[in-house]
């Protein structure tokens, strides 16, 4: 389960304080596939990655499984992200002089990949019909592939949450559609948790809970029945 | 059964290296070009030390002196041999050795020598300041001849071949046959050799003034002396008479001094001797001015290596700036995934020192070849320049070879590392906005 207590972004710029995010207190139970939507600017951003301990919040915390995530040394957050959170970017954030297998297992190469991590990234890349696209470099294959590589990318050390921050807004809408209902078998399949941030409303419909942020604080978290 | 990927730290390092071919070209020439350009110029400044100190060192140099007849030189002058008695009696000198010279022609021989070379480039403003200072220094009576005649001029020494063993002169420099025993043989420098196409076995005849002997040529050697290597050696009997001289007559007497006994009290002490008849050649002087300048010119040396590294880390620094945008991104991507920083930069290593290795084997290699490729096109821009042989002005060592890798890999590690080392600290969400 991911908590958060009170969780405050403050910005500088200059001499100005521009808040983020705003007290957030927020539970996320494990298995859940909700969405965060809200405008441009609104904060959705700064609460994925101060959930994935990307960065550090000015205020408040976030507890991971009842451990809060600050108190950890780099080493320890670092494990965390490899181990129990998957990112997946809107613009992939693939490594383009490495082919999809290779992009998929790539946390683990620095401290070797087991074999066992290979077949896990050859069955999730043949799961998402990738099966014969496994050689190719990021340049040879389409946005939606790239999108499926970053989510098997994600979802390898079998993770907790999987964090993806528009992981559509480059996407044409069959391929965005793809991308969420593939999320959402993996979710189903392996109870990962999914926190999607997106301003597409099509998008979050898909979800079970929609949180609705803007101006930092959270201004509606709604159960959802999926439609579609 | 899933096929064998290759996934360790140093295959995404070969594969990002290969993924950005532009990036990496420019990178190992770079590197390539540095290291050259510091092993070329290391090399070349080894090369000319080594020749130095054997022309210092050529015959104990350093602890010797040559007496020469005061007013016409070592090239027209005598010395009475009953001088070496007199000479061999001042405490502290070891050994005294005649030698006699003069400047001669071989019959049929067309040499392509620097002199030949030289003559070339002659203007007429260049003869006439030239003739000017050989008169000054009263060693070469030329008259009134034209400078290019002197073109095809040789030098040739009379020995005495053992006492040049004692002292490690011209016999023990041999390097192909053996030295004359007897009148009528010959050993030829190795660069005189090469300049005539003359050989051990071969036959010379060898023109002086109005006089000519034909010799044997029974060995070649070398001295690492351009100088010496473009001479002719003989006996003290053959060249005495080529030379007019008498059995007593010497152009020179080498004095050799003991060990760490002044040259200059040996020098006065002989002065005193023979009063008005000699003058004194202190080769230790010559040596310590040589030392001096050369040691000036290893400080530019010093300097210009020093730009090259400075310049080559300044422009890998600029080649890597250029791809910052995208390591940034992808940096953060991986520091996002669960990467340490210490991975983050583990992998940056590898990735410099693959190409610092392979682009300073390359520049070795460029390096050695550099100064025969600066041989072979100099002529086609200056087609008067004067290039001595390569073989006799560069040194390689080991442990140049060594020291250029090691210098080429710390600028291309500094240099690569350095933009990589910032992007590392950023937190991941600075490093998504790049």
């Amino acid at each position: 389960m991911i908590e958060t207590r009170n969780l405050t972004k403050i910005y500088r710029r200059g001499n100005a304080e521009v808040v983020g995010l705003k007290d957030i207190n927020l539970k996320i139970e494990d298995g859940e596939f909700l969405s965060v939507i809200g405008p441009s600017g609104s904060g959705k951003s700064t609460l994925l990655h101060l959930l994935g301990g990307l960065d550090k919040p000015t205020y408040g915390e976030v507890l991971i499984d009842g451990e809060n995530i600050e108190d950890l040394e780099e080493k320890e957050l670092c494990q965390l992200r490899r181990d129990k959170i998957g990112f997946v970017f809107q613009d992939f954030n693939l490594i383009n002089t490495l082919n999809a297998i290779e992009n998929v297992v790539i946390s683990r190469i620095p401290t070797g990949v087991p074999h066992e991590m290979i077949e896990r990234g050859i069955n999730l890349l043949s799961y998402f019909r990738m099966e014969d696209r496994l050689d190719h470099l990021p340049t040879q294959i389409s946005g939606g592939q790239q999108q499926k590589v970053a989510i098997a990318r994600a979802l390898i050390n079998m993770p907790q949450i999987v964090l993806a921050d528009e992981p559509t807004g480059e996407l044409d809408s069959k391929s965005g559609g793809e991308i969420i209902r593939l999320m959402r078998e993996m979710n189903e399949i392996e109870g990962v948790t999914f926190v999607i941030v997106t301003h597409d409303l099509n998008v979050s419909d898909q979800t079970d809970r929609i949180i609705q942020i803007q101006d930092g604080e959270i201004i509606k978290d709604i159960n959802n029945t999926p439609h579609g | 059964m899933a096929r064998e990927y290759k996934l360790r730290m140093h295959n995404v390092a070969y594969k990002n290296l290969f993924g950005r071919k532009f990036r990496s070209i420019l990178l190992l020439f770079a590197i390539m070009i540095a290291v050259a350009l510091f092993f070329g110029l290391s090399s070349l400044t080894a090369g000319m030390e080594e020749l130095m100190m054997e022309a210092t060192n050529d015959s104990g140099i350093k602890n010797a002196i040559d007496v020469v007849d005061s007013s016409s030189g070592m090239f027209y002058g005598t010395i009475d041999r009953s001088a070496i008695k007199t000479i061999e009696s001042i405490p502290g000198v070891k050994y005294v050795i005649p030698r006699v010279f003069a400047l001669v022609q071989l019959e049929d021989v067309d040499l392509v020598t620097p002199l030949s070379q030289i003559e070339r480039t002659i203007t007429p403003e260049m003869d006439m300041l030239m003739q000017q200072m050989i008169r000054m220094i009263g060693t070469i009576n030329i008259g009134e001849t034209d400078f290019s005649d002197l073109s095809n001029l040789i030098s040739l020494v009379g020995i005495d071949p053992d006492l040049e063993y004692i002292m490690g002169g011209y016999p023990s420099k041999i390097t192909r046959g053996s030295i004359f025993t007897t009148s009528g043989g010959a050993i030829l420098g190795e660069m005189l050799a090469k300049n005539s196409g003359l050989d051990v076995g071969d036959k010379i005849t060898v023109i002086c003034d109005n006089k000519q002997r034909t010799f044997y040529i029974s060995g070649i050697y070398s001295s690492g002396n351009p100088i010496q290597d473009n001479s002719v050696v003989v006996s003290i009997k053959d060249a005495q008479y080529l030379k007019g001289f008498g059995n007593n007559e010497v152009s020179l007497l080498r004095v050799i001094s003991e060990e760490n006994i002044d040259n200059s009290i040996i020098g006065m002490h002989i002065k005193t001797k023979l009063p008005g008849k000699v003058n004194i050649i202190d080769h230790s002087l010559t040596a310590s001015v040589i030392n001096e300048q050369f040691n000036q010119f290893k400080v530019y040396e010093y300097i210009v290596i020093a730009i090259v590294i400075l310049a080559s880390i300044g422009f890998i620094l600029a080649i890597t700036m250029r791809s910052i945008t995208e390591r940034t991104k992808e940096i953060g991507t991986l520091r996002a995934i669960g990467w340490q920083k210490t991975d983050v930069l583990r992998l940056i290593f590898i990735e410099s020192l693959i190409i610092t290795i392979i682009g300073s084997i390359l520049g070795v290699i460029l390096g050695i070849l550099l100064p025969y490729i600066f041989q072979t096109i100099i002529p086609f821009f200056f087609s008067d320049l004067i290039i001595p042989p390569m073989s006799e002005l560069v040194k390689i060592t080991p442990l140049m070879v060594v020291e250029s890798i090691l210098i080429g890999c710390t600028a291309g590690v500094i240099g690569g590392m350095i933009p990589s080392i910032r992007a590392v600290r950023m937190s991941p969400v600075d490093a998504f906005k790049y």
